[in-house]
């Protein structure tokens, strides 16, 4: 008779996941969930996860329960213009919008949750725009990236498989089809992108360059759309020891896909934050030769009941 | 986010997740490869896959897992020993030495450490002995990704245009029953509701609640097991309701094809009732998926209405007596190989008797198929002779 | 899969009837061949319930329903009776079984119907008379007399024809009609001996008093049910469902006796012949290739297991030439690779017939649960601190034992925890005149007693007076006789 390991036990139940709504002044609103751990200890330190262009917040379930295990407390926001609860249609997107919608939570996370300083855990498209606010932010104390995108145009250039950055503005389509679903208005974001300097890698660069938080960058070695060469570019490992690339073996760009990867890519993640969490000045000069490891891993079924859960108070 | 399909290198690819190995202090490499895991999370599906890579991938990948299991399970590897198999790297998959699925009745079998356990999954059916049968992280998301991975020979729909209804208990209620708990693990893929359709008012609300998801759905699953689809549907015949689903619903059952009492349920006409009653575009929208909790992948049928077998499973269908495999095409003991199984060497041999084909199928599709036809049934348990744990005498 | 369909007829007061107005029922036998019986129609009920057939039986004299079935028991035993060569012919084509096996049950047969002494012993022994059932009797100071209960249901069992005779003759020889149900896997056996009754007198009540019908296990539909409730007694044999369902169908003053499912086993020292003792329980196990309830399926063996394969083995083998084993099917196949898949997995040592014919496994007793049957045989080890009476339970049924002399004192421990019966290793098959069956002694379970009373005029053993019960109480002299 097999001994009854975990037969008898209930249900793990996931991590207790709350929701606020961040009322702007023009009316529109922006959903934040925030996540905490189940354990009585003291938070070790709070992230913000910032997701992808079209993902919604339950695609971070795992990344969150990760995080909680370990001790962390975890903010997730829908940003404006975006697939999920908050205000506005994905179409009318642009990159200055996720900025916006960025700020206005670091803002309101000040404000309202007393958070000085935190880590930014920012995926794809959302990373680009978390560059750029942590070269101009004090209050993000590290930064972590997955498939982060540097340079803009070249990965819309892969995505859409044209280059509609180079048309000018009256030979643009009036929509593009992004994963054979989605429409997005191209004028509004195009425009928005030339403006403010969002497309060419060297703003990227020079961002970087003025930033000063460490950073730790995971990309996908089979990326079709974020290439390895320009993170490397943009990060400029050489001249900053507080800054380290995690490459994924065997992955592409949706990190999730393979969960044998994605589970080594959130330990390596968690282990990550759990370093850069305890801050300090010698960070800046070098980070450690390898991250500790994660204390606690979520179960399967956590991770599921997690997702349900989530997923249940998206749909209703 | 698409990318192109790596094919994946079924040997040697593997190195233990986590292992990392450093360029420079600034550069990382992660390496948590498996072949396994490459081809069931795969972004081309297997099924697409022409016959011969399907063919090396199984040989490699059931070779790899059979290391794994002689490594780490010391009852199977006794077992092995004690038979004479040749090395893994010789032996042919059909002299595998195979554990008769009955074992996880009364033996533990495991090929991982307790705590790796998630959970001890058990045989639905009320009498006798249920199999118990552990699973452990890997093992269990790669049966979701079986399912993932095979629902492509359904259609292709957006996660977001999906409505499912499980006749059968939701999460909150599953305890550890493998077919419940499958079932309702459709949740984490789909928004979902589940009703036992116990009596007759949760048949009317199942009826409405099709209706109005239908109205708000690009498309509607109805997943259960055949009885419960065919008593909703008896249920909406006695309720005057056809409903006009066209194209936009798909019924899948999952179990076994008997009704209470013993009764056999003809397939094909079931399609016809279901299709009927549900107003469907044709039968190709009823399909069956087989699973038993000594099996690690769940099997989609196609539109042609064949169970394919995905390449990290190999099936054989075996001659009662030598155990060794039939001829392509004729009756069997159905016995699989199944690497997608870390937790337990899932190299079993089953009570069902089936058909194993391979090559082209119907459907287009180049694979292997299985027909799973009955429940093996000892004649002697008819005399009066007690077999201990006998169920069922028919007359 | 099917090659050839056979269609039997029913029989219905010794009437064979070739229509079926409720349709036939299809099933595949062992061989591979396609069968079909009738279904039970409302008509044939309503033949089979009038009162004649049960009533002339009732009034016939014991001795003509014996000398009846000793005529028709005669043409059973002459290898020239063309009801036999068919039969014979069935068992083998359609059942699977070998010639020898099928030879050896119509012999049987024969040997039941014809064996007139030893069906007076059995009414003497478990009755108390010879002619209770025609006669007042007296006992004691009454006289007894046994009357049928009148219509006897049988549900035979599956592929054991030895039980369904049985069954049968106990029914008639305490003059109960007998409605035979058959089983889908031997529908034969009942038709055989109902055809047979009709070759010896087609219009005697014996022949009109035995029927053999057909329904789906568990599924008798209306005029089943009909059938169900006018039984005053229902045979069950068989697995579990089925005597379930007859407990549950009967009419709650009907008698239900239920045979089976059981299980036997023996328990043998083989420390001095092992030959005799190899010998001995290789008949009980290839005898009906397992599927009778007093086969022996586990044995117990001294000195060890392991010194008795060798003279097993070789008794098995020549039982395989002399008892060839009847034609086993995919699935019973299949349930013994599955069983030896899993003694070897346990790391059980198993020894195989070259030809597949029989098996045999080294096991502890708790294996047993899984049994294939098929000739296979578990061998366990019979430390000197085993309690016999903690391997048997009340669903043991023949303990057999080797040698008799030296074991027979096992009896004690065996029955109380359950058994019903001992026999010499080698004797399983064999019921004797006056021994139990499962427990009780069926003819007493068949009939009703009843009957008359001295009159006041007898004096009683303890009283040297007439009983005079009004002066008694007038004058209060009761208590004077207490002895
Ligand atoms: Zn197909």
């Amino acid at each position: 008779m097999p001994t009854d390991e975990k037969a008898k036990s209930k249900l793990p139940s996931a991590v207790s996941t709350e929701e606020s709504v961040l009322r702007l002044e023009d009316g529109r609103q922006i959903v934040i969930w925030h996540s905490r751990p189940q354990s009585e200890e003291p938070v070790r330190g709070t992230v913000l996860l910032a997701p992808g262009f079209c993902a919604r917040m339950y695609s971070l379930a795992a990344m969150a329960a990760y995080l909680c295990a370990n001790g962390f407390a975890v903010y997730r926001y829908d940003p404006l213009d975006h697939r999920g609860p908050s205000s506005g249609e994905l179409a009318d997107f642009t990159m200055t919008t996720g900025r916006y919608s960025m700020d206005q939570v670091l803002d309101w996370l000040a404000r309202e949750r007393g958070v000085e300083s935190l880590g930014v855990i920012a995926t794809s498209l959302s990373a680009r725009i978390a560059y750029r606010v942590a070269s101009e932010r004090d209050n993000v104390a590290y930064l972590v990236t997955a498939v982060g995108v540097t340079h803009l145009r070249a990965t819309l250039e892969r995505v859409f498989g044209v280059d509609h950055m180079a048309s000018p503005p009256e030979q643009l389509p009036e929509t593009v089809v992004f994963e054979e679903r989605h429409h997005i208005r191209t004028l509004g974001f195009a425009t928005d992108a030339h403006e403010l300097g969002w497309n060419p890698a060297e703003t990227t660069r020079a961002e970087l360059d003025r930033a000063s938080v460490p950073i730790v960058a995971f990309i996908a070695r089979d990326d079709d759309w974020v290439l390895e060469s320009e993170v490397e570019e943009a990060l400029d490992l050489a001249n900053h020891p507080e800054r380290r690339m995690c490459k994924l073996e065997g992955s592409g760009h949706n990190l999730a896909k393979n969960p044998r990867i994605a589970q080594a890519m959130l330990r390596e993640l968690t282990g990550a934050v759990m370093a850069l969490e305890t801050g300090g000045e010698w960070l800046r000069a070098g980070l450690p030769p390898s991250f500790p490891a994660i204390e606690r891993e979520p179960t399967f079924e956590m991770l599921t009941a997690q997702v349900i859960a989530e997923r249940r108070r998206s749909v209703r | 986010m698409s990318r192109a399909t790596s094919i994946p290198q079924p040997a040697g690819a593997d190195q233990p997740p986590n292992e990392a190995e450093a360029q420079s202090p600034s550069v990382r490499i992660i390496d948590a490869r498996t072949a396994i895991d490459e081809l069931i999370f795969a972004e081309d599906p297997w099924y697409a896959l022409p016959l011969e890579r399907q063919r090396e991938l199984s040989d490699a990948l059931i070779r790899q897992a059979l290391r794994e299991h002689l490594e780490r399970c010391p009852s199977y590897r006794d077992y092995y020993a004690r038979s004479g198999a040749a090395e893994p790297g010789a032996v042919a998959l059909a002299d595998i030495p195979l554990v008769s699925t009955r074992v996880f009745k009364f033996a533990d079998l495991r090929s991982v450490e307790a705590h790796e356990v998630e959970r001890w999954y058990r045989s639905s059916g009320t009498s006798g002995q249920p199999s118990r049968v552990p699973r452990d992280r890997a093992s269990l998301e790669r049966m979701v990704g079986s399912v993932h991975g095979s629902v492509g020979l359904l259609a292709d729909w957006d996660e977001d245009e999906v409505a499912v209804i499980n006749l059968g208990p939701g999460r909150e209620h599953v305890e550890d029953v493998w077919f419940q708990y499958v079932m309702s693990l459709i949740e984490a893929l789909y928004r979902s509701e589940s009703r036992v359709p116990r009596d007759e008012a949760a048949l009317d609300e199942i009826i409405g609640l099709a209706q109005s998801l239908l109205d708000d759905y690009e498309h509607l699953i109805v997943v259960g097991p055949p009885f419960h689809v065919l008593d909703l549907c008896e249920h909406m015949q006695r309720r005057g309701v056809e409903l006009q689903a066209g194209e936009g619903a798909t019924i899948l059952t999952a179990g076994g094809w008997k009704r209470f009492g013993g009764r056999a349920i003809p397939k094909q006409e079931f399609r016809a009732v279901v299709a009927r009653q549900f107003g469907l575009r044709g039968e190709g929208q009823v399909r069956d998926v087989f699973n038993q909790v000594e099996l690690n992948t769940v099997l989609f049928e196609c539109e042609a209405h064949e169970k394919h077998v995905p390449p990290w499973v190999h099936v054989a269908a075996r001659d009662p007596e030598t155990l060794q495999p039939v001829p392509e095409g004729e009756e069997g003991m159905l016995s699989y190989l199944d690497a997608s199984c870390s937790a337990y060497p899932c190299f079993i041999v089953t009570e069902d008797v089936g058909v194993v084909r391979r090559g082209r199928c119907a459907c287009g599709r180049e694979g292997t198929r299985v027909d799973v036809l009955r429940r093996l049934e000892s004649r002697a348990a008819k005399g009066c002779a007690l077999k201990m744990g006998q169920i069922h005498a028919n007359g | 899969m099917a090659t050839k369909t056979k269609t039997l007829p029913s029989v219905v007061c010794g009437t064979v009837v070739r229509s079926a107005p409720a349709g036939h029922h299809t099933s595949t036998t062992v061989t591979g061949h396609e069968l079909r019986v009738p279904l039970l129609a409302m008509s044939d009920v309503d033949t089979i319930l009038a009162d004649g057939p049960r009533d002339r039986l009732a009034e016939l004299p014991t001795q003509e329903i014996v000398n009846f079935l000793y005529a028709a028991g005669q043409n059973w035993k002459s290898s020239e009776y063309v009801r036999r060569r068919l039969y014979i012919r069935e068992l083998i084509n359609q059942l699977g079984y070998s010639p020898e096996m099928a030879k050896l049950e119509a012999n049987w047969i024969a040997m039941i119907l014809s064996g007139y002494a030893g069906l007076y012993d059995i009414i003497a022994s478990e009755l108390g008379h010879r002619f209770i059932l025609d006669e007042w009797i007296p006992r004691e100071e009454a006289q007894v007399r046994a009357y049928p209960k009148g219509r006897s249901l049988h549900i035979m069992p599956g592929n054991v024809p030895f039980s369904a005779v049985v069954s049968v003759v106990r029914a008639l020889v305490t003059k109960n009609q007998v409605i035979a149900k058959s089983s889908s896997e031997d529908p034969f056996t009942p038709v055989a001996l109902a055809q047979s009754f009709a070759d010896v007198d087609a219009d005697h009540p014996v022949t009109r008093a035995l029927s053999v019908v057909y329904w789906p296990a568990g599924a008798p539909g209306e005029a089943g049910e009909r059938i169900v409730a006018a039984s005053d007694v229902i045979c069950a044999w068989g697995g579990q469902s089925a005597v379930d369902w007859a407990r549950k169908a009967a009419r709650p003053d009907a008698e239900v006796v239920r045979f089976g499912p059981k299980r036997s086993l023996a328990f043998v020292d083989a420390g001095e012949r092992p030959e005799d003792a190899a010998r001995g329980l290789a008949h009980d196990v290839c005898f009906r290739d397992q599927r009778a309830c007093f086969s022996s399926q586990q044995a117990f063996v001294r000195p060890s297991p392991a010194q008795l394969v060798p003279a097993l083995s070789e008794a098995l083998d020549n039982y395989t030439e002399i008892l060839p084993p009847s034609a086993q099917g995919f699935d019973d196949r299949g349930a013994r690779a599955l069983t030896l898949a899993e003694a070897r997995f346990l790391g059980f040592s198993c020894w195989e017939a070259k030809d597949g014919s029989w098996a045999i496994i080294h096991c502890p007793p708790s294996f047993a649960a899984q049994h294939p049957l098929s000739r296979t045989v578990y061998l366990h080890d019979w430390p000197a601190d085993l309690d016999p009476g903690a391997q048997v339970t009340g669903d043991t049924q023949t303990v057999a034992l080797f040698p008799w002399a030296k074991l027979r004192p096992i009896r004690d421990a065996v029955c109380r925890a359950g058994v019903s019966r001992v026999v010499e290793s080698g004797m399983s098959n064999v019921f004797r005149p006056g021994g139990a069956h499962d427990g009780m002694f069926p003819l007493q379970r068949m009939v009703r007693f009843a009957s008359t009373e001295l009159p006041s005029a007898y004096v009683t053993k303890v009283m040297t007076v007439k009983i005079e019960q009004t002066k008694f109480l007038e004058q209060d002299r009761f208590v004077e006789f207490i002895p």
